[in-house]
């Protein structure tokens, strides 16, 4: 037992201790032996020859299964026996200090277990032993495993990753990654321990970077993110963006961070502010209102016209919808849109009337486009204020209706004028067909009188003229009476011969005395008498009256019924009718060979008288004038035209009628009836 | 037949007619003329028994309507003709109507018709 004394060799020592104080320590072997996590055992000539309760404890293997019988080989993982002989041959050889002396062994039960041993050689029962204890370190050795494989794990995760990853110490770096590497073109021995970390901050941002660096270290900070300027190894400038945070390294202050490179989105992003600032500039710039908003008309986004023409300032829109801006007119509006919008996505120039902030209302030409933006539906909406000329419009359709009233009353107006004067119009046609019926009834009464008058004078003087001039006649008629009654008295005188212009002065006479009573017969005084009145003799003496008018060449033709009765009438009117109707006829033969034929017939109770001619005719236009007075178609002085007028009121008041028919350039007859019998009304 | 005891008169103011009244009638009858009505009322005085009378119509102061009516109060069993140179007129007609004058004649003389006449009522 002499051999156990303290030395640097624990198991030794602690045999020392027992050898030494075994009456001391016989309760602390005992305490170790029985220790359950602890196991030793002695071995000798290859063969346990001990094991301690914690042995069995640890394999599995009580203490009679193990002593005498089992060998280190029994219990060993076979991959683990060299290493083990490795070991074993060490420590033969007086090797003390080795790390290899963790083994596997195969428990009992079969289980692995990790174990550590730490033999000694002894002496025991007076030969060479190997002595030594064996802790279970199956659970340690899972831990150390597991911090193992996660130090691989992370460091594998740091070196592979897309981030940068750095630390530095005393202004060194003390590690980088590759990607960090990457990022600013260098290889990883040029930074590690090497290079100045400002040398990779753009001289921009050298004083951002070197500020932050120190806050961290002089732990006013503790991790921050930020962006700087990064300068290449190429010299190029990048972007990047750190996150770093201090912590001990070595026991000592140390900043470890990550960092991106940002460049890219650093790139994107300015374009993307540029962009959005056009956007910006472009939207401000619009003359026309311009709103964005979500679908419920919540407005996301107002230009300065929107704000301009609503009055509005920009934050007091935003978030809202026109509803709760009061901007809406009529609820309809907002349905109608969010409908259009529902259906075609889209409304275009569509009339909308609003009412701005200060209440005023505004009309606009009103468009919407629904568009998709990051998974929300937004609308674009535009507005064209049409205000003034709809106010424009308005006023012209307010002046287009009021002149429209206007018209309207002033034609009704003059409607009604015009009905009361088409009224005084009537009355006044009227009237003047009263007055011209009176004119009329006053020109007949009034040709009627000159005519009446004329053929008073007429009569006057024709009478005296037909007494005075039938005086003398009476001497020649009564000379030459008395002359042919002298030759006849005293013949011896060629009577004869005397008889011949005796007949001569007699003709004479009796024509001068016919022609002076035509004119008496004409002129009768007491136009409304009537006496008894042979026809054919009126035309006789009309004829005979006329006779110095007629031209030589005129035929007369005379078809005058031998039985015409004797009418009772106004000799003197009829002779007037016979002579103006011979005269018209003697006139409008004119001067080619003409015919006048003059016929008489009784008709029943009538007479007809007919008075052809075949002179130049009337024409239709004129025809139906004939008998109206004062219508002449003759040269002023040859006709009054009366002529007609008055036959036709003679005929009339005989209660008989005239008509005239023509063919002009060929013929004019004009027929003419009178009663038989007077009737009793004159 | 003999009408030389049959007395006709005729008045009128115009000498000539007298005369060829007489020339052309006294043949037959014994023609009594007159210058004037009055005249003619003085020879009726005279000559009762003149059976027709013949008067002008137009004659001075008293013509023949007056001469007539004025010689019929009188003599009413004569008699009484106009001879004018007029167209009947109003004082002859309503003289033949009121039954003063028998018949109108008309100057110039239709002799025939004279005759017929006075032969009809003679």
């Amino acid at each position: 037992m002499e051999a156990f004394k303290f030395s640097s060799d624990p198991i030794k020592s602690v045999f020392n201790i027992f050898k030494h104080r075994k009456h001391q320590f016989s309760e602390l072997f005992k305490s170790i032996t029985e220790n359950p996590l602890v196991g030793v055992y002695i071995l000798q000539d290859n063969k346990f020859k001990y094991v301690s309760e914690g042995w069995s404890i640890i394999t599995g293997y009580s203490n009679n299964e193990t002593v005498d019988k089992m060998e280190t080989l029994d219990i060993i993982v076979p991959d683990d026996i060299n290493s083990l002989k490795s070991y074993v041959n060490k420590r033969m050889s007086g090797v003390i200090k080795t790390a290899d002396s963790q083994f596997r062994i195969i428990r009992k039960d079969g289980e692995q277990a990790y174990v550590k041993v730490f033999g000694n050689l002894i002496n025991y029962n007076g030969k060479k032993a190997v002595a030594g204890i064996l802790i279970d370190i199956t659970q340690q050795h899972a831990i150390e495993q597991e911090l193992k494989d996660n130090a691989t794990k992370y460091k594998s995760l740091v070196e592979n990753s897309l981030v940068g990853v750095y630390l530095i110490q005393d202004n060194r770096f003390r590690y980088v990654n590759n990607h960090f590497c990457e990022i600013f073109g260098y290889e990883c021995d040029e930074i590690v321990d090497i290079l100045d970390p400002p040398l990779l901050v753009h001289d921009d941002d050298k004083e951002k970077v070197a500020n932050n660096i120190k806050r961290r270290l002089n732990g006013e900070s503790g991790s921050l993110k930020y962006e700087f300027k990064g300068l290449r190894k190429d010299n190029s400038t990048i972007y990047v963006q750190v996150l770093g945070t201090t912590m001990i390294y070595k026991n000592r202050a140390a900043i470890m961070g990550t960092l991106i490179d940002t460049t890219d989105l650093k790139l994107a992003e300015d374009a993307l502010k540029e962009s959005e600032h056009l956007f910006q500039i472009l939207l401000n710039l619009a003359p026309y209102p311009i709103s964005v908003t979500d679908e419920s008309l919540r407005h996301l986004i107002v230009n300065k016209s929107y704000c301009n023409i609503f009055k509005i300032e920009e934050v007091d829109v935003l978030g809202k919808t026109p509803h709760e801006l009061n901007f809406l007119d009529e609820e309809k509006y907002y349905s109608n849109i969010k409908e259009m919008v529902l259906n075609s996505n889209r409304v275009d120039n569509w009339e909308l009337a609003l009412f701005n902030n200060d209440g005023e209302k505004k009309h606009f030409l009103y468009s919407c486009i629904k568009l998709y933006y990051k998974d929300s539906t937004l609308i674009m909406n535009t507005f064209i204020d049409v205000t003034e000329s709809k106010i424009t419009q308005e006023e012209l359709a307010r002046h287009r209706n009021n002149l429209e009233i206007l018209v309207k009353d002033r034609t009704d107006e003059l409607n009604k004028r015009n009905q009361e004067l088409n009224n005084s119009n009537r009355l006044l046609l009227e009237q003047k067909k009263n007055l011209e019926i009176t004119l009329k009834n006053l020109h007949t009464a009034q040709q009627q009188l000159i005519q009446s008058e004329k053929m008073a004078s007429l009569g006057l003087l024709s009478a005296g003229i037909a007494h005075e001039i039938n005086n003398p006649l009476n001497f020649i008629m009564g000379g030459s009476l008395a002359i042919e009654n002298y030759l006849k008295e005293n013949p011896g005188n060629n009577i004869v011969e005397a008889q011949t212009y005796l007949n001569a002065i007699n003709e004479g006479v009796n024509r001068t005395a016919d022609i002076v009573s035509s004119l008496n017969h004409y002129s009768r005084k007491n136009d409304m008498e009537r006496t008894s009145c042979q026809i054919n003799n009126i035309l006789n003496n009309c004829l005979t009256m006329l006779k110095s008018k007629i031209d030589s060449k005129t035929e007369i033709i005379k078809n005058l019924s031998p039985t015409l009765p004797n009418i009772n009438a106004n000799e003197g009117q009829l002779h007037q009718v016979m002579l103006n109707i011979i005269n018209n006829s003697i006139q409008a033969i004119d001067n080619h060979t003409g015919k006048i034929q003059l016929a008489t017939k009784v008709d029943d109770d009538q007479i007809i008288i007919e008075i052809l001619d075949n002179g130049k005719g009337i024409s239709k236009e004129v025809i139906n004038n004939v008998f109206d007075p004062f219508y002449t178609t003759k040269e002023p002085g040859e006709g009054t035209g009366l002529g007609l007028s008055i036959s036709y009121n003679i005929i009339k008041e005989h209660n008989g009628t005239i008509k005239i028919n023509s063919e002009p350039g060929e013929w004019t007859c004009i027929e003419i009836t009178l009663p038989i019998k007077e009737t009793t009304n004159g | 037949m003999d009408n030389k005891g049959n007395k006709i008169l005729y008045v009128d103011d115009e000498p000539m007619n007298l005369l060829l009244f007489k020339a052309l009638i006294g043949k037959k009858y014994e023609v009594h003329t007159a210058a004037s009505g009055f005249e003619g009322l003085q020879l009726l005085e005279t000559n009762p028994d003149i059976k027709l009378v013949f008067s002008d119509m137009k004659m001075p102061e008293m013509n023949g309507v007056d001469f007539i009516t004025e010689a019929k109060k009188i003599h009413k069993d004569k008699h009484y003709y106009i001879v004018t140179g007029y167209e009947v007129n109003n004082d002859i007609n309503n003289a033949i109507n009121a039954g003063l004058i028998s018949a109108s004649l008309k100057k110039p003389f239709n002799l025939d018709l004279i005759f017929k006449t006075i032969e009809k009522d003679l």
